[in-house]
């Protein structure tokens, strides 16, 4: 287990201290502390329950944690309101995509870009320049993180339209197009075979090299969890039980008791 | 302090009539998340049937059975209207999505508005009084109470009130049928897939409002005017009131409509025009929604991300 | 149906077509359910009203519409914020009955004020149920001038309102601010993620759908002259949004054309006449029926949410509307 002691606070990019939340007389997260380097691929997995998805909510400022604290880039961010928090620079998918069905892929990209916007709603009704040449940019640059995904193609189709895997894809451009510096992927390999996981595998590393970015990600396909993430946090029952690398983690026998009870390996590659 | 008691005591009568109306809209509401909009016509349709009844009577026919005879008939009024409206109209687009069933509830609302005005193109109807010993002359009866008139036929409400709600109350808690009516309500397809017939379920749901939506509309016939728009408005503090109460709380129903009942009351205690009276439900209405968006005695619900 | 009638419907058509195309800027592109806008309307109306009575200025003619027009726009931008602000942690059905009841509390309250008479009803108070109604200035107070109300919301200019709204609304649709909005409408959540501030978006579909039924309201004052809080119920807002669920719900060329189609309902149905009944007497029964079975047949409307550019190229894209399944 890693000490927490010894980290240089100043330097990490993200932090969390103690966070803790229940949700009327149920612990779903207790005393959980991490923190995230810049550039890391951080690993979050856990039993069904365990709490993971609370925690990406309780980042996000969804909701608010009972105890404890957030830093991000030296900010406190504890208990900021949602869009705050990602103005700031931290970025989500969901679990259940949550697509803008009825608007197009590509609006659903330009959304990302709207704290960027610099017209205002004269600008917008009456159609001056200035909007013209923000839109023209906002579309370059949607197009570039739509090529980057191999979606491009379908860019003026409705959401609704793209097959489950693009949807997954348009979902992760979304919160890329945020231009965010911590990215939190919520089973971003829900529903993908074997070989759409290898793809997401590389998918995230280009990412994470091209951009600069961290990413925290939440994951039950032990695959991509194993080849992907530098380091691995599990979660039961709301407290960490694990913290280390993903050989460390796969050997410790609370992780294993945690998964199935009785020592037996699971499905890991 | 006499006019208080005056007022307050007309507070408790009316009162006990929204409460029994907004018993309806929280079983529908709890059942089919559902504002039944229609809900007021339901007890529009129980004073019509009601007073349709008295027509049909023998006029010697003493007040003792003629009013119970009333109350059942206005009842079973409100139930089939309800439950014909439930398969009619909001069974069909019940996977439509929740603007759909609230503009159906509104066009039903005033379809069956119109349909009143048509069949009572005249005057308000009226229970005649010209007998002694007639129902129409005894619900005129009054006593005077703190200083103004309350009519005797107005103490009936609140002990009708009270054993309709006991009766609601016994069978949600400790039926079968209550059970299964929690059930749909918490998540109906889980209910479903534990072999719950959904539809039977909404529609005694439906059965249960319309019952007492019939049988308040009887009440109010005794004591006030019967017209064609008389739903309106009780409609909608009724459903403030199950608002205010909590929606989905049988006792919460109770509760609103009694302090809607006593609020505007006191409203008019309090000497302001009377033409405001009406704004009060509303200005409670904003302001629980303020405080606690639940209700007083509602349960907080929340989305899952 | 004699030349005047028809001027006086085609106008009032207008009117309602710009009531309908604020609200699809609250209830069809942030897809938040409004049923008073009917109140707006009215403190739009009364504003003008009021304020024609008590300010106009002869030397100015037809800019006095400006002043009351300004008038009837900050009144309702004022009240909006006013019921905005609690109603931004409202949800679905909440939101709904609250709205319902500003409007008709406004009405209420509107139905009981009484208003000085100003120097146009010199020691009299005007107001309550009969409404105010401007007539001329009595003795020599100034020249007898002529009705410049009543010539200024000609048929032309509320029309040219109508388009120029229409293009305005459109444009702000297909921008940042539109996307934010529907953004809002689909799903509050990712929306939050994406970081968007729910509350101002809503906040300002409120404030602009409000200020535009006001000025609504600026318009049909000048145009009638003489309003009552009667005709300002849920009735009303009802109407109106029938009108854009007709049309689609989020869709503003749909809301024009909803305007259109339940604008000139009842005046042709007045004048025909089936097995010896005078459908016009039946048209309160007529749309309580259209209502249920178009929900029932047809909820996406006309166009769905589709402006008519979109509509005419699709064929393929699927037109499911808010309204499902929320």
């Amino acid at each position: 287990m890693k000490h927490l002691d010894t980290i240089q606070k100043e330097f990490k990019q993200f932090f969390a201290e103690g966070v803790g939340k229940s949700f009327g007389g149920l612990k779903a997260v207790d005393n959980f502390s991490m923190e995230i380097d810049t550039g890391e691929i951080v690993g979050l997995i856990g039993p069904n329950g365990a709490g993971k998805t609370t925690v990406f909510n309780l980042i996000t400022g969804m909701e608010t944690p009972d105890s404890g604290k957030f830093y991000f880039q030296r900010d406190y961010i504890t208990g900021k309101p949602p869009h705050v928090i990602s103005e700031l620079g931290i970025a989500r998918t969901f679990q259940n995509i949550r697509l803008l069905d009825y608007l197009t892929v590509i609006d659903n990209i330009k959304i990302a870009y709207h704290k960027h916007i610099s017209y205002n709603l004269a600008h917008a009704s009456l159609r001056l320049p200035k909007f013209f040449s923000v839109e023209k940019e906002i579309t370059e640059k949607s197009f570039g993180f739509l090529e980057l995904f191999g979606i491009e193609d379908s860019a003026y189709e409705l959401a609704s339209s793209l097959p489950y895997g693009k949807r997954r894809k348009l979902e992760m451009a979304r919160a890329l197009a945020t231009e965010a510096s911590l990215l939190l992927l919520d089973e971003p390999a829900a529903g993908l075979n074997p070989r759409e996981t290898a793809e997401l595998t590389e998918l995230i590393r280009k990412i994470r090299d091209e951009f600069h970015i961290s990413i925290f990600l939440i994951e039950h396909d032990m695959s991509l969890v194993m080849n992907l993430c530098e380091r691995v946090i599990v979660l039961n029952f709301g407290e960490i039980i694990a913290h280390g690398t993903p050989l460390e983690v796969q050997n410790n026998p609370d992780v294993i008791e945690a998964y199935l009870g009785t020592g037996k390996k699971k499905n890991v590659s | 302090m006499d006019n208080f008691i005056f007022f307050l005591t007309s507070g408790l009568c009316i009162g006990a009539v929204y409460a029994l109306i907004a018993l309806g809209y929280t079983l529908v509401y709890g059942i089919i998340k559902l504002i039944n909009f229609a809900h007021g016509e339901f007890y529009m349709v129980g004073a019509y049937a009601g007073f349709g009844i008295y027509l049909v009577l023998p006029s010697g026919t003493p007040a003792i059975f003629a009013i119970p005879l009333i109350i059942i008939s206005s009842g079973i009024a409100g139930i089939i209207i309800a439950v014909l409206t439930e398969q009619i109209a909001y069974k069909p687009i019940r996977k439509s999505g929740r603007l759909a069933a609230l503009l159906t509830a509104i066009g039903v609302s005033f379809l069956l508005q119109n349909l009143a005005s048509f069949i009572n193109k005249a005057n308000p109807l009226q229970y005649s009084s010209d007998k002694v010993g007639s129902i129409g002359e005894i619900c005129q009866r009054s006593v005077s109470i703190g200083g103004g008139g309350i009519k005797i036929i107005q103490f009936v409400y609140i002990p009708v009130t009270l054993a309709l709600t006991l009766i609601l109350w016994y069978i949600v808690m400790k039926t079968n049928f209550g059970r299964a009516m929690r059930a749909v309500s918490q998540d109906p397809d889980a209910a479903a897939l534990m072999g719950i017939n959904i539809d039977s379920v909404i529609r005694k749901t439906f059965l249960l409002g319309g019952l007492m939506a019939g049988i308040a509309g009887a009440l109010i016939g005794f004591h006030s005017v019967i017209e064609p728009m008389m739903g309106f408005m009780p409609g909608l503090k009724a459903f403030i009131a199950a608002v205010v109460g909590g929606i989905g709380s049988i006792p919460g129903a109770v509760l609103g409509g009694l302090i809607i009942g006593i609020v505007e009351n006191m409203v008019l205690f309090c000497n302001v025009p009377s033409g405001y009276k009406d704004v009060a439900a509303f200005v409670v209405l904003i302001l629980v929604l303020l405080v606690r968006p639940q209700g007083i005695l509602g349960r907080n619900t929340r989305e899952k991300v | 149906m004699s030349w005047y009638e028809l001027h006086s419907a085609l106008g009032n058509i207008g009117i309602f077509a710009i009531l309908a195309l604020s609200l699809n800027v609250i209830c069809g592109m942030t897809g938040l359910l409004q049923l008073g806008q009917a109140g707006f309307f009215a403190i739009g109306a009364y504003a003008a009203g009021l304020t024609s009575i008590y300010l106009t200025f002869p030397e100015l003619g037809v800019l006095n519409f400006a002043i009351s027009a300004a008038a009837a726009i900050i009144a309702a931008g004022i009240f909006s914020i006013i019921l905005g602000i609690p109603c931004l942690r409202l949800k679905g059905d909440y939101l709904a009955i609250t709205t319902l009841g500003f409007g008709e509390i406004t009405r209420l309250v509107l139905v009981n004020l009484q208003f000085p008479g100003g120097k146009m009803y010199p020691g009299e108070k005007i107001g309550g149920a009969t409404g105010i109604k401007f007539t001329e200035f009595p003795g020599d107070l100034w020249p007898a001038y002529p009705n410049y109300s009543a010539e200024f919301a000609s048929l032309w200019f509320t029309w040219m309102l109508v388009i120029i709204t229409c293009i305005l609304l459109i444009n702000i649709k297909k921008s940042s601010f539109g996307r934010a909005m529907m953004c809002i409408r689909e799903d509050e959540i990712a929306a939050q993620a994406m970081g968007i501030n729910i509350s101002k978006y809503k906040m300002m579909a409120f404030l602009l759908s409000a200020c535009i039924a006001g000025f609504a309201g600026a318009l049909f004052f000048h145009k009638e002259l003489a309003i009552a809080p009667g005709k300002f119920n849920l009735i009303c807002s009802i109407e109106i949004l029938l009108m854009i669920v007709l049309g689609g719900l989020g869709s503003f060329s749909g809301a024009l054309t909803g305007a259109v189609v339940l604008g000139i309902t009842p005046y042709i149905l007045r004048h025909v006449e089936i097995c010896g009944y005078r459908l016009g007497e039946y048209q309160q029964l007529m749309y309580a029926v259209l209502l249920i079975i178009l929900i029932r047949l047809a909820p996406n409307g006309i166009f769905g949410m589709n402006e008519i550019p979109r509509w005419w190229k699709s064929s393929v894209i699927s037109r499911r509307s808010p309204a499902d399944g929320k």
